[in-house]
């Protein structure tokens, strides 16, 4: 080659400039269904309709569609490093150039793409027009008439490489992320929800569908979440869309249900073996699901009628779950996100888009959330109320046992009394008798707390009417009084007294631990309980105290203090240290394990 | 701590075993009276098993005598063994020998009905 034209060549070349961009915006040739030829430039498509893009490319019933267009490069432009930049799609199609394929998304459902803007590089493209052909195919979940979740807005560019609008993808991305925005925040809601929902069946292990609808709103949340958290480049819609998690969220929630709703035995039998009937044989899972759903509506509907529902609490938890169910029935009836309106399940507010469903179930479990806080706020306050009076009984129980050092008269008289719970079912008493003698009771109400300290204010009474000396007689004034008061089965153990100023004791047992006399038992002769049998009889017997003997009469629940390992303080522990003074004997057995109300009453001789 | 109460009946003819097993409480009151009460008429002697039992609080004594009174009420002859000298001394003081012979195994619960 003269080196002249080869220095012309290298000018030439030297001088082609980059493209900055050309618009390929406006009007495209469109044919509805799949014809190959259209790839090819020299296709007669004078026949065929025309679409402004961006815009709406109109699909046919069998989901395909072809788009073409031609367009000249200006003179001297680099044919080489060329990109297409095409605006948001269908999920599937392929791009050709000059009749050869450039890319394609593959076009089965597991190769669907999520619908952005693209940019492709070009091959070294020939002289003349450069032809531009799309084949698309829009799969039936997302409908028909719709060109990707969101108004296609382009670009539709040719440009050289440094040219290209870089990030146009990405930007559309962001954009579709804030648009679902609503699905961030449901499933967000919707995934603490199931947390709390979760302690608070912890709490309460009978509310199951606590569980059942904490599981619902685990498996939603999570659902949507993914919805936003899948807008990624090489995401597929079915990861982001699929409803697969959805299908069995519902059937939890109809447990739910069944858990509260009269006539739900329909839902328990049917809802489970339908869905996993369903599974077993998948073309039968939506129709069986929709059954399951429909039944359910019509079960909570005669529900929210009947009477006992009409709590406001039931009311407010079946008609929510019946609103949920009756959400996503129709979103089963009427799938697909295209369209918008509030009935259509898929809808719009303003730059935001999300589903109904999700929505509908947020609200109805915040709502139950916040009805068991209610409950649970409630239940404390009635709670601190009984605390509040069970301190008001134990005062008044410490009111009416007489002080623990009563004073004077030949005897000294020492007792502890320590309840196992706030009150008590032990007692103890020391009264004046018209004959100069002094009485003194210890008894023990069978059971603890509140029951049983009733007891003891009953028994007190009947002490202080009584005007005997008579050990056996106040036993049987007693027992007479408890005859068909005591209930359940409930008896009295007691042990009476009768101390005479010159040192004579008479002593009457029914039942109760034997007294000590200076660390030996007193041999009483047994007696049966009191408020058992109407006319039990007891055996008086009588000793005499020298000055400084000491007597001690403890309840059972000194001898029956019961350690870590089970072992019991026993009636040799108890007799060893009766010596004692009675607080000393009554912490020895609290030391050892209090698990009943000790009682300790010592009688010294002055 | 306490452990939940089991029961178990054995009949032969007019003699009926209880076999309980666990603490006696409040709460065993199905083992104790509704097991008793789920005797078939004609049982005219009742064993008590306490051989298992290594509590019984005021409650469960309560249910205990409740059992000894309605057998004592249709003349039926109870035998309690295998208490513990604790609980046989219990039991002693609350005046339950006019209702119950105390036994000290199952051999010789056998042979005071025998």
């Amino acid at each position: 080659m003269p080196l002249i034209a080869l220095i012309l060549l290298v000018s030439c070349s030297a001088s082609a400039q980059l493209l900055p961009w050309i618009d390929l915006s406006g009007e495209w040739r469109v044919c509805l269904g799949d014809e190959p030829r259209f790839a090819e430039p020299g296709f007669d498509d004078g026949g065929c309709g025309t679409v402004r893009l961006p815009g709406t490319i109109p699909v046919a019933p069998d989901g395909y569609y072809w788009v073409r267009r031609s367009v000249s490069l200006p003179d001297g432009v680099d044919r080489a490093g060329l990109v297409l930049t095409l605006g948001n799609l269908t999920e599937n199609y392929e791009v050709f150039v000059n009749g050869r394929r450039i890319w394609s998304s593959g076009f089965t459902a597991r190769e669907t793409q999520l619908a952005r803007p693209r940019m492709f590089g070009l091959p070294l493209l020939e002289d003349g027009p450069v032809h531009i052909a799309i084949r698309g195919w829009r799969h039936r979940f997302f409908g028909s008439g719709g060109s990707g979740p969101l108004h296609d807005s382009g670009p539709y560019l040719i440009t050289a490489v440094p040219n290209a609008p870089a990030g146009a993808g990405e930007a559309y991305l962001h954009h579709l992320r804030m648009r679902r925005t609503p699905d961030l925040a449901a499933g967000a809601l919707l995934l603490t929800l199931s947390v709390i929902l979760l302690l608070m069946f912890g709490r309460d292990l009978s509310r199951k569908e606590l569980l059942w609808l904490a599981v619902v709103c685990a498996l939603v949340g999570w659902s949507r979440l993914r919805v936003v958290l899948s807008i990624t480049p090489d995401s597929t819609p079915f990861d982001a869309f699929t409803p697969r998690v959805w299908w069995f969220a519902v059937p939890f929630l109809e447990f739910s249900m069944a858990a509260v709703a009269r006539g739900s035995w329909a839902i328990r039998g049917l809802a489970w073996p339908a869905v996993l009937g369903g599974l077993l044989f998948r073309p039968l899972l939506a129709p069986a699901r929709v059954f399951v759903n429909l039944l359910s509506i019509f079960v909570l509907v005669r529900s929210l009628a009947h009477r006992s529902q009409r709590t406001t609490e039931r009311f407010l938890v079946v008609a929510g779950g019946l609103a949920v169910i009756v959400a996503e029935t129709r979103s089963m009836i009427l799938p697909g996100p295209g369209g918008g309106g509030f009935f259509s399940g898929h809808f719009r507010v303003g730059p935001y888009e999300t589903n109904l469903y999700p929505i509908v179930l947020a609200v109805y479990a915040f709502v139950m959330v916040t009805l068991l806080i209610r409950r649970l706020l409630l239940d404390r306050e009635q709670k601190q109320r009984l605390a509040g009076e069970l301190e008001a009984a134990r005062i008044v129980q410490q009111l009416l046992l007489p002080s623990a050092h009563p004073a004077g008269g030949a005897y000294e008289i020492d007792a502890v009394y320590e309840p196992a719970q706030e009150v008590g079912g032990d007692f103890y008493y020391a009264g004046e008798r018209g004959d100069g003698s002094r009485v003194v009771v210890v008894g023990d109400v069978s059971g603890k707390g509140l029951k049983a300290a009733m007891v003891v204010s009953f028994t007190l009474g009947v002490l202080d009417r009584e005007e005997t000396s008579s050990p056996a007689g106040l036993l049987a004034a007693m027992n007479t009084a408890f005859q068909g008061r005591l209930g359940g089965g409930a008896f009295v153990t007691c042990c009476c007294l009768r101390l005479e100023p010159e040192g004579r004791v008479t002593v009457a047992s029914a039942g109760h631990p034997m007294p000590y006399r200076d660390g030996q038992e007193i041999g009483t002769e047994p007696g049966l309980p009191l408020g058992i049998v109407r006319n039990s009889e007891w055996l008086e017997q009588s000793i005499a105290l020298l000055p400084g003997d000491q007597l001690t009469i403890v309840s059972d629940g000194v001898v029956e203090a019961q350690d870590v390992s089970g072992e019991l303080f026993g009636f040799d522990r108890s007799r060893r240290i009766s010596t004692g003074c009675a607080r000393a004997i009554a912490s020895a057995a609290q030391a050892w394990g209090q698990n009943d109300d000790i009682t300790v009453v010592t009688v010294r001789k002055g | 701590m306490v452990s939940p109460t089991k029961a178990r009946v054995e009949q032969v003819g007019d003699l009926a075993l209880m076999r309980f097993e666990g603490d006696i409480t409040s709460a065993s009151e199905d083992a104790v009276l509704g097991q008793y009460r789920a005797l078939p008429d004609g049982v005219g002697k009742i064993l008590l098993d306490f051989s298992k039992v290594p509590y019984l609080n005021s409650s469960g004594i309560a249910l205990v005598i409740q059992l000894l009174m309605a057998a004592h009420k249709v003349q039926q002859q109870v035998v309690c063994f295998g208490l513990s000298a604790h609980f046989v001394k219990v039991f002693t003081m609350l005046g339950l020998a006019k209702y119950t012979t105390l036994a000290a195994d199952e051999t010789a619960a056998r042979s005071a009905v025998a």
